[in-house]
């Protein structure tokens, strides 16, 4: 799966999850937007409901996969700090599994 | 025999009512007749007493009578009704079931199994010259457990009177709940409500038809009753009093229906297979406290947990170790709130989501989805998760034809006013079929 495709699902996800959040809580949608570690904008509950609606829309797309599992949380650079580590996170998921 | 005295209050009772089944209603008359009969039946068969016999099938006027037989027989019974047909060998074999009737065409066809029956709880009620009751747990935390009963013990609560009821017999007799109810209503004179099947309308017209007074079911029926509309469409003016148990109330659930039914008494009750079926008092109509307890039981609190001690406790497990302490009480596996006398059941230990270190009760999940419009049923269990241990995971039923997108939208906004963060469902599942079990239980285990 393209990159671009990917990002895509990730944004979609993302405004998924602004959606139900309050306007002064808004994630801004842009490449250097800390998502999760120090100064991210989602703590770990809000994390894992990200990464299960990103898997339910890949889902949509015949793509079965976990995005948290073990490995993941062992990384030594988070996959999860900003939209383009999580999508390159996918995408290296995706080419493992395929 | 604690039976006779059952047989001389259905004698008694005489042309009255027994035991409607559908539009059809049996006298205590005719089920006293069909009682006679099986006890011949039985005096003449190669049966022997204490063997274990088991009952398949549903209600009928005949496997009412066949039960009160074969307890005055002195037999082990295990009753299996069509709630639980998937598992009857398992059952039978667990209960080394030696001879079976078998419902055919409203017929019962007798066979032996060649089993022997030797399990040393048996050889203890043999002993003792009591008859038996074999029921199993429904499986919902774990698996089904054979719980054996000293039959005569159970009975002994039903002599003193009570009230004489119109009672819609929600439960099958393989369930404590359902037998806990046919009782009461013979040893009371009453009359049992069988619906031909337990859809919300069936339910509704049988209390119409028979003028019910009393409906023992569990949160989950209700809140299909109250989402179905069938309660409008009948006439349930006769109803004065709705128990319910066998899981927590969701307060969206007990609020409603305070709310349509004012005339309605609401009564929580509590009750195990393992020990029976408690008096419990409700606080208030509309208050999720509850006072258990009775003559014949004691209770405590251990580490937030309710333990029960009952003069009519089960004897014990044939498939699973004693669960009793020292002191003879039962720890329930479930989690309580606590003041004074009065407690609040949370749920079953075994449902407890732990989300990275904060606990989570899926009724009262439950209770929170269950308030949004659109939603009809709904099942909160844990799903295992590297980042928070486990996450809290819904699979609902909607009426509304949104997508997923939107729903999950609609749903964390209702959410966020309501519970913290850490409760709201990150993984969720829009379904096509109702959660619960033949019993009106929901089933909470899923296998992650």
């Amino acid at each position: 799966m393209e990159t671009n495709h990917i990002t895509q699902i990730v944004l979609n996800a993302l405004s998924l999850t602004n959606e139900s959040r309050p306007s002064t809580h808004q994630i801004p949608l842009t490449d250097t937007t800390v998502l999760f570690g120090q100064n991210g904008h989602l703590d770990s509950m809000a994390l894992v409901a990200l990464l299960m609606d990103i898997e339910d829309a890949l889902q949509e797309q015949s793509i079965d996969v976990s995005l948290s599992d073990e490995k993941a949380m062992s990384m030594s650079r988070s996959p999860f700090k900003d939209i383009p580590s999580i999508s390159q996170y996918i995408h290296d998921v995706i080419a493992a599994q395929a | 025999m604690r039976i006779d005295f059952l047989k001389a209050k259905m004698r008694e009772a005489g042309a009255a009512d027994a035991v409607a089944i559908g539009e059809n209603c049996i006298s205590y008359q005719v089920l006293s007749e069909r009682l006679d009969y099986w006890q011949a039946y039985l005096q003449n068969s190669a049966i022997p007493a204490g063997a274990v016999v088991s009952i398949k099938g549903d209600y009928s006027a005949d496997a009412i009578a066949l039960f009160l037989a074969l307890a005055d027989y002195k037999a082990i019974i295990i009753p299996l009704s069509n709630d639980s047909a998937t598992q009857f060998d398992e059952f039978s074999e667990i209960g080394q079931v030696e001879y079976e009737f078998v419902a055919v065409d409203n017929e019962y066809q007798l066979n032996a199994t060649q089993t022997k029956a030797d399990h040393v709880i048996y050889q203890q009620i043999r002993q003792k010259g009591t008859p038996g009751l074999v029921l199993f747990s429904s499986g919902s935390t774990g698996k089904s457990k054979a719980i054996v009963h000293d039959l005569e013990a159970l009975l002994a609560k039903f002599t003193v009177p009570r009230n004489t009821m119109r009672t819609v017999l929600f439960l099958q007799f393989d369930h404590i709940g359902g037998i806990n109810t046919l009782l009461y209503t013979l040893a009371n004179q009453g009359m049992a409500i069988i619906p031909e099947n337990r859809r919300p309308i069936t339910v509704c017209k049988a209390i119409e038809t028979h003028k019910g007074e009393v409906l023992p079911t569990s949160p989950t029926f209700l809140n299909l009753l109250l989402l179905s509309g069938a309660a409008h469409e009948s006439d349930l003016s006769t109803l004065k009093l709705v128990t319910y148990g066998t899981e927590p109330m969701p307060a969206s659930t007990l609020e409603a229906m305070n709310k349509h039914f004012p005339q309605i008494r609401m009564l929580q009750t509590y009750g195990l297979s393992e020990v029976g079926i408690l008096r419990s008092k409700s606080r208030d109509s509309d208050s999720l406290w509850v006072k258990v307890g009775g003559e014949d039981y004691q209770t405590k609190i251990v580490d937030g947990k309710l333990c029960i001690k009952s003069k009519s406790a089960m004897l014990g497990y044939l498939n699973a170790p004693s669960p009793f302490d020292e002191d003879g009480y039962m720890n329930t596996g479930d989690q309580v709130e606590q003041d004074g006398e009065w407690i609040r059941i949370l749920g079953r230990e075994s449902e407890i989501i732990n989300v990275g270190g904060e606990k989570v009760y899926p009724a009262e999940v439950e209770s929170v989805v269950l308030q949004l419009d659109g939603v009809e049923d709904v099942a909160v269990y844990s799903l295992k998760h590297p980042i928070t241990g486990m996450t809290v995971a819904a699979e609902i039923k909607i009426t509304t034809g949104e997508s997923l997108r939107e729903f999950k939208v609609r749903l964390r906004n209702h959410c966020a006013k309501l519970i913290p963060a850490f409760k709201v469902p990150s993984k969720i599942t829009l379904i096509d079929q109702y959660t619960h079990n033949a019993r009106f239980k929901r089933m909470r285990k899923r296998t992650a």
